[in-house]
């Protein structure tokens, strides 16, 4: 599918928020900017074609903003190395005393495991990565992370439980061997449930 | 919590991608141009036919013996824009003598982008129903971009009263509004005169806001009678009108006074603005243009502004000078179906007349490829009845 004209600019007002979210919460808001002009310059471009069987704009967008982050890995990784969990906003988590003086991450029992498991998402095979950041902060349906990466839809669910299972083993955390799977603890989670859209 | 989910609680909070952003990267996909982005060195254009220009080209002329090279010349500088200029030839006034005293200014504009067309290309006429509006040369900086979506069911009447002051009406169907009392106090707690609502043929009209404006609920809607500032409540004018005017069923009818002008009438439709920077004669000034597709003169000048006829562009048109403000007006006029208001400072009707022969013709497809799409929910339909016809104007 060529784009152009109003098509194009309504496609640009329906998804640029999704592709600026899902670029910024992995590289940072800065290099978003430049992600998202090379998503949309691409898919808008003459020359792009949009597979017939992408199943959505937004999956299609996606798989090209997937792409384009890979030329960021390094900016990533940086940031996953250095994960200082300010930036989340993860539900119940309790503001923090930012002072060194006063508190140390290195003394958050709570940061020094969110860090761990980031330093070790950072060593995940690149598609691993890409798919655990659409499923968990992206909140993509099975159908719509199958189609940002590749994966074929019926795989994603093992997938992801090999991602766990990885990361598991690479943080060697005791506190998450009382985990279960994924699926069955989180009913609502997006990639069993299949939601269509990003949160 | 397994890994998964410490990853997922770990989510970062970036926030919406910011306006300006959003937009400069629309700018770029779209081939809009942004303000830091022009490439090209401002084209300066010179005003067309003051007296001294002619003078100094007569001049020209006599001294070089090239009567034919010169009125090349001339034509050439009449002939930078186009498709406006192409709308109405022959019924443009007498530039020559409309503006006699001004000095020669040039007007700077952002220059239109190089392009590959073919020069064979027919521009399209502004105004026509394929091309009802005039957009900005592309790469262009503008300091305003908005569409104000049309009001469902409204419609906008602009009337000229016996005292040559002009009254706007404007009925708008929808759920009746919240009938509030005058406040009995201000700030300070002293008492505030209260001027008691009249009641007129089929309707209650309460006093004046501080624009002189008097919105009246009628079945399934409002009327609003809007004036501007600076007139007595329900002063001799006003109310002649009030009492030629009735309701029934939410139909409007009106019996014009004696010497009183039906000026014009139109529905609702959609606003699309923008301003247009132009420097002139070194003053970087905003020249603001909203247009009407398939609009009234009504529904452009409706507001707390009195006008008073002009010609503009050999055409009829309205004009609003600011006692505050000299040296600021507003100019609403039609341009083919499109009705238009231009608000603008310091320039001369005749250079404004320029500024706009600059700009491009399109349509609303055109101006969504280049700047985004229109309000994906214009205006909720609150109307809890059917639309109201709009109103019924007898002299």
């Amino acid at each position: 599918m060529s784009l152009n004209g109003p098509t194009a600019a309504r496609l640009y007002d329906k998804h640029v928020g999704a592709v600026y979210s899902y670029a910024a919460r992995r590289v940072g808001s800065d290099v978003a900017v430049t992600v998202v002009e090379d998503v949309f310059e691409h898919a808008l471009g003459q020359q792009a074609r949009r597979p017939e069987k992408a199943s959505s704009d937004l999956g299609w967008l996606l798989a090209i903003t997937t792409a384009f982050l890979r030329r960021h890995s390094a900016t990533e990784r940086g940031r996953l190395l250095n994960w200082t969990g300010e930036r989340s906003t993860g539900s119940g988590s309790m503001p923090r005393v930012t002072d060194p003086l006063l508190s140390s991450d290195a003394e958050d029992a709570a940061v020094i495991s969110t860090a761990k498991v980031m330093a070790a998402v950072a060593d995940l095979e690149p598609e691993d990565r890409d798919l655990l950041f659409l499923v968990a902060w992206e909140g993509c349906s099975s159908g719509l992370a199958a189609a940002a990466t590749g994966i074929p839809q019926g795989n994603v669910r093992s997938r992801l439980s090999a991602v766990r299972k990885e990361l598991r083993r690479r943080v060697g955390d005791t506190d998450t061997s009382n985990e279960t799977d994924v699926a069955t603890e989180r009913p609502t989670d997006p990639v069993v449930d299949g939601a269509e859209d990003l949160s | 919590m397994n890994p998964i989910q410490i990853v997922e609680a770990a989510r970062p909070d970036v926030g919406p991608m910011r306006a300006d952003e959003q937009r400069h990267v629309r700018e770029r996909l779209f081939d809009v141009a942004m303000r830091a982005q022009s490439e090209h060195k401002p084209m300066e254009v010179r005003s067309p036919n003051t007296r001294r220009s002619n003078a100094l080209r007569l001049g020209a002329l006599g001294m070089l013996g090239a009567i034919a090279i010169g009125g090349l010349a001339f034509s050439a500088t009449r002939d930078t824009g186009t498709s406006l200029n192409q709308a109405t030839p022959d019924t443009e006034p007498d530039r020559t003598t409309t503006v006699t005293t001004e000095p020669e200014r040039t007007i700077v504009v952002e220059p239109p982008r190089p392009t590959t067309a073919p020069t064979t290309t027919t521009t399209p006429i502004p105004g026509s129903a394929t091309s009802p509006l005039l957009l900005p040369p592309e790469r262009t900086r503008l300091d305003e971009l908005r569409v104000t979506p049309m009001q469902l069911g409204g419609s906008t009447l602009m009337l000229r009263a016996s005292d040559l002051t002009i009254i706007g009406l404007r009925e708008a169907d929808g759920l009746m509004p919240p009938a509030l009392g005058p406040p009995t106090t201000d700030e300070a707690g002293g008492t505030v005169p209260i001027i008691a609502p009249r009641e007129f043929n089929g309707f209650t009209v309460p006093e004046p806001n501080e624009t002189g404006a008097y919105t009246a609920n009628i079945a399934c809607g409002s009327l609003t009678i809007a004036e501007g500032p600076g007139f007595s409540p329900f002063r001799l004018e006003l109310d002649q009108l009030l009492q030629s005017m009735s309701v029934t069923h939410g139909a409007i009818t009106v019996a014009l006074p004696d010497r009183w002008q039906l000026i014009s009438e139109g529905p609702s439709v959609n606003e699309f603005t923008f301003g247009l920077p132009v420097a002139v004669s070194g003053i970087n000034i905003v020249v603001t243009l909203a247009q009407y597709p398939n609009g009234s003169i009504a529904e452009a000048a409706y507001g707390d502004r009195q006008y008073e006829p002009e010609t503009f562009r050999g055409q009829p048109a309205w004009i609003h000078r600011s006692a505050s403000d000299p040296g600021a007006f507003d100019l609403v006029g039609m341009l083919g179906t499109t009705a238009f208001r231009v608000s603008a400072r310091d320039i001369a009707l005749l250079e404004l007349e320029f500024v706009l022969s600059q700009l491009l013709s399109g349509d609303v497809d055109e101006w969504i490829r280049r700047f985004g799409a229109l309000p994906v929910e214009p205006d909720p339909d609150i109307r809890t009845c059917s639309a109201q016809p709009s109103f019924n104007v007898s002299s």
